[in-house]
């Protein structure tokens, strides 16, 4: 489970402020990502929590307990909160092995219990045999992996993660993954992971949380902020390739008419006349059909050309000027058997519930 | 050339930079670390050796060492034995003498370790004191040994300063360096060639040591570089 509160206030050396806060108490969940570009702030607000950065005011409280309070004048050091923190670009200590790196934390443990810690870590992690090897003979990726292990072993109760699986082969990082979320679920352990991978942070997260310029914009249910973006912000962080500036035309039992460019849109929703707004379409909802538009329950059949096709391996994005430029993303298959090359007619088709409206910004 | 001086040369420099290493590590480490708003009067105060005259820090150890000082009485009430032109009074100024050459190549070494790494510890559960003995030592060897050898090679070349505290007794206060004052004053000028040479060489060993390994950087640098 998840439980975590704070409210926290920190004023950058070089200018701007961190401003986060957030309180989750969920029993449902227990990992939770944190997504947004870089220079939002996301390591800072993973080092205040864990207590290497100290906050200009505010208040931490997790597991009942009040690791900072600017009021109360508490402040837990580091070494005293049960929480976990990995470093971006996972520094190791380059004069100890392996083994003596992964255990660093652990300070109870008898010999032969640390060996088969190491032994347990080093085959989950697929480390066998680098167990006393130094920091300074491994590649990025087993480094990173020896560092995840150091931060895991000694169990604390919150875990944050920065960007944990970044120096990690795609394979690799796929296995670490579900070993990684297996392993927090197996031990009930929560924690708090960044990432700026949008199919990780999916793959990963119970709960999503998602940061620009030191503000948290929106947090809760994965599959909601990506479908449901609250703000135009969000809906670029989560990758929504259609992001376009319109205006609300007239709102009729439900459905709102926009216009976007020259062209117009149906969607659900709900507004004013007169209101601008911005109108979020992820890619892969947009169908291509080609020739003349048929009926369909679709409401909306844009007439364009091919304006650019970009290649995304097995996929390629399609970029149609319909009243306005719409990006559609289809297989490579799908693009050969509509014989779509640059100027091709053809009728992009959106139902009108794939349309996201964002108004009131 | 005395190999009497020299041996007392020696046994002066080792005690020195011993007691230097013990008391340059906490000090080192207060100045690499702390936030204290008026710690560059601290580090002024420990490099003030470097610019001072070696008289002017000789002259004021002979005044806080002598009979008539607090520190002296004490001194000689519970030793039974005067600590001015005494090679224990040697060893307190060569002590003063030589603290920058200890305290800042051990905090040079101390700032040069990897932030991250000390906030590592600490997030794993050490104690400043355990991540102090367990990561900031042991990436701090090359500074510890610059300290060591520079503290060494400044006590044997040093001589205003012995002069004023330590006078001039064979066996007791006489350094190689006095020994060779002597020797011009004496215009005994065969010896003074050969122990200014030795000193010469000693001095040209030392420093090549020095760089030889500040060259030599490699495994103690942290962190991986993704």
């Amino acid at each position: 489970m998840l439980d975590l509160r704070f409210d926290l206030q920190y004023r950058f050396p070089k200018g701007g402020m961190l401003t986060a806060s957030l309180s989750i108490l969920s029993d449902s969940s227990s990992i939770a990502v944190i997504l947004g570009p870089s220079g939002s702030g996301k390591t800072t607000l993973l080092h205040c929590l864990a207590g290497v950065q100290k906050p200009d005011s505010g208040y931490i409280l997790t597991g009942g307990t009040t690791y900072f309070d600017s009021e109360k004048n508490i402040d837990f050091p580091a070494r005293d909160r049960s929480i976990g923190l990995l470093f971006q670009d996972a520094p190791l200590f380059p004069h100890l092995s392996v083994s003596k790196n992964m255990t660093y934390g652990l300070k109870e443990e008898s010999a032969s219990d640390l060996k088969s810690i190491v032994g347990e870590w080093c085959k989950r992690f697929g480390l066998s045999e680098k167990a006393d090897r130094h920091p300074d003979e491994l590649s990025g990726g087993e480094r990173q992996r020896v560092a995840l292990a150091q931060t895991l072993a000694p169990k604390p109760s919150l875990l944050l993660l920065d960007e944990p699986l970044s120096a990690l082969d795609p394979v690799t990082r796929t296995d670490i993954r579900k070993k990684l979320r297996d392993w927090l679920i197996h031990e009930k352990r929560s924690a708090l992971i960044v990432t700026h991978d949008l199919a990780e942070a999916l793959a990963l997260s119970d709960y999503l949380i998602i940061m620009s310029e030191g503000c948290i914009l929106q947090h809760g249910d994965p599959m909601e902020i990506f479908s449901r973006p609250a703000v135009p912000q969000v809906a670029k962080i989560v990758g929504v390739e259609n992001l376009l500036p319109g205006i609300i035309l007239e709102v009729t039992e439900g459905i709102v008419h926009l216009g976007v460019g020259k062209a117009e849109l149906a969607a659900i929703g709900s507004g004013l006349p007169n209101e601008s707004c911005f109108v979020a379409i992820r890619a892969e909802e947009v169908i291509l059909e080609r020739g003349q538009a048929r009926t369909s329950s679709a409401r909306n059949h844009l007439q364009g050309r091919v304006q650019e096709i970009i290649p995304y391996g097995f996929q390629v994005g399609v970029v149609i000027d319909c009243g306005f430029l719409l990006t559609a993303r289809i297989t490579e298959q799908s693009r050969q058997d509509l014989g779509l090359c640059l100027g091709a007619e053809i009728t992009a088709v959106i139902k009108a519930s794939a349309i996201q409206v964002l108004t009131g910004h | 050339m005395s190999w009497e001086a020299f041996g007392l040369s020696i046994k002066l420099a080792s005690t020195t930079s011993f007691i230097l290493l013990l008391i340059a590590l906490p000090l080192a480490y207060w100045i690499a670390y702390s936030k204290w708003r008026w710690k560059f009067l601290v580090e002024a105060v420990v490099a003030l050796p470097i610019v001072l005259p070696p008289t002017v820090l000789g002259f004021y150890l002979l005044i806080a060492m002598g009979t008539r000082s607090f520190f002296g009485r004490i001194y000689q009430e519970v030793f039974g034995s005067n600590l001015v032109f005494s090679f224990e009074g040697l060893v307190i100024a060569s002590v003063f003498y030589s603290l920058p050459f200890a305290v800042q190549p051990l905090s040079a070494a101390f700032l040069s370790v990897d932030k991250r790494l000390i906030q590592l510890s600490a997030v794993l559960g050490a104690a400043p004191l355990v991540t102090f003995i367990k990561v900031i030592l042991p990436l701090s060897t090359r500074g510890i040994l610059m300290a060591l050898i520079l503290s060494f090679a400044h006590t044997i070349g040093e001589f205003g300063v012995v002069l004023m505290v330590g006078g001039n007794i064979a066996g007791e206060t006489r350094t190689i360096s006095i020994d060779l004052y002597d020797q011009v004053q004496a215009m005994n000028d065969g010896a003074a060639l050969e122990t200014a040479l030795f000193l010469l060489m000693l001095s040209f060993f030392f420093l090549s040591l020095v760089y030889f390994i500040d060259r030599k950087k490699g495994r103690t640098i942290a962190g991986p570089k993704i």
